[in-house]
């Protein structure tokens, strides 16, 4: 037996934030192995690459997700993949979170995933198979200062996964989450260097995250492989 | 469209008496989600307008439009009605 995770072959794969950072790695990594990418972000990206096309769409709106998996359903017909990427963080302490930014946090965090996530189920279970995975973070099992409303918004990301995990198990979907340790992506670049290395040092191993370092979690729950692998939370750096 | 595709749990059924909850349901909870999922798309794609079966209304209803296919089909009748420009 080769150790190889195998997707599907043109397989479809949605990206939600694909614009940037991780969710852009993805996009391409996965459009140079073949598949059908759909990648969507709040503004245009300004790359392109063969095999991946970008829709603008804010997932924290259930019409645009709607129109996203509109354009997936008549474009492939299908859908194999969506890895829930697209998020917004906001560090700072409780104390000086106001409601509208923690509202912001969890439309598109929460309310957005948790769109995206029933919009693909509805696709992907007329052909019992289909991969969801959500990006969360180690902001969640560290109970990292200064990002409650994050990680907040997060912890929802991991119960919903769970709890999907048994609702589509029964039509072959499943669900899965990574939560990435820090990596040099707009979402920390605002956050101090000590703070980080801090984040940095309470993981069992002592280094920053890559992008690699996700593509290897998503692909495992991607993968042909890891169909009876459903409703786990996969933390990066040993949090 | 409703009952398309059902088979009657009895000889002889009314079609709009098949019923999706209860003792004599005509599947179970696993197939009454995939049988509602695709009525709405279907009933979108027919009428050229999204309907969404399991909103708040549908959930807030005294008695659950799911019943039989007889109560289905009034209740989406009720939202295609709805939608119709006044």
């Amino acid at each position: 037996m080769t150790a190889r995770w195998t997707i599907p072959p043109e397989a479809v794969v949605l990206i939600t934030g694909a614009r940037q950072g991780i969710g852009r790695h993805l996009a391409v990594e996965y459009a140079k192995r073949g598949a059908r990418v759909v990648g969507c972000s709040r503004t245009e990206p300004d790359w392109s690459e063969p095999g991946v096309e970008h829709l603008t769409a804010d997932v924290g709106k259930e019409a645009d997700v709607q129109r996203v998996m509109s354009h997936v359903r008549s474009r492939f017909g299908q859908l194999d993949i969506v890895v829930n990427n697209a998020g917004i963080a906001a560090m700072n302490h409780a104390l000086l979170t106001p409601n509208a930014t923690l509202e912001r946090v969890l439309q598109t965090n929460v309310v957005g995933t948790f769109a995206t996530c029933r919009e693909a189920a509805k696709l992907m279970m007329k052909r019992k198979r289909g991969r969801i995975i959500n990006l969360t973070t180690v902001a969640v099992p560290l109970a990292l200062e200064g990002e409650a409303a994050y990680a907040a918004s997060k912890s929802a990301v991991e119960t919903l996964t769970r709890v999907l995990a048994f609702e589509l198990g029964a039509y072959g979907i499943t669900v899965n989450a990574v939560g990435p340790s820090p990596i040099d992506t707009n979402l920390t670049r605002g956050v101090p260097k000590d703070k980080l290395k801090k984040i940095v040092d309470r993981l069992a191993i002592k280094r920053d995250g890559t992008f690699d370092d996700v593509q290897a979690a998503v692909d495992f729950f991607a993968s042909d492989q890891a169909s009876f692998i459903t409703g786990q939370v996969l933390y990066l750096g040993g949090a | 469209m409703v009952s398309e595709g059902l088979v009657p749990t009895r000889p002889n059924q009314p079609a709009e008496e098949i019923a999706f909850l209860g003792k004599s349901a005509v599947c179970d909870s696993v197939n009454l989600v995939a049988y509602l999922v695709a009525l709405e798309e279907q009933v979108g794609s027919e009428f050229k307008v999204p309907v969404a079966l399991m909103d708040d209304k549908a959930m807030s209803l005294s008695k659950s439009p799911f019943r039989t296919v007889a109560t289905l089909a009034d209740f989406i009748t009720s939202l295609l009605q709805e939608k119709q420009p006044s």
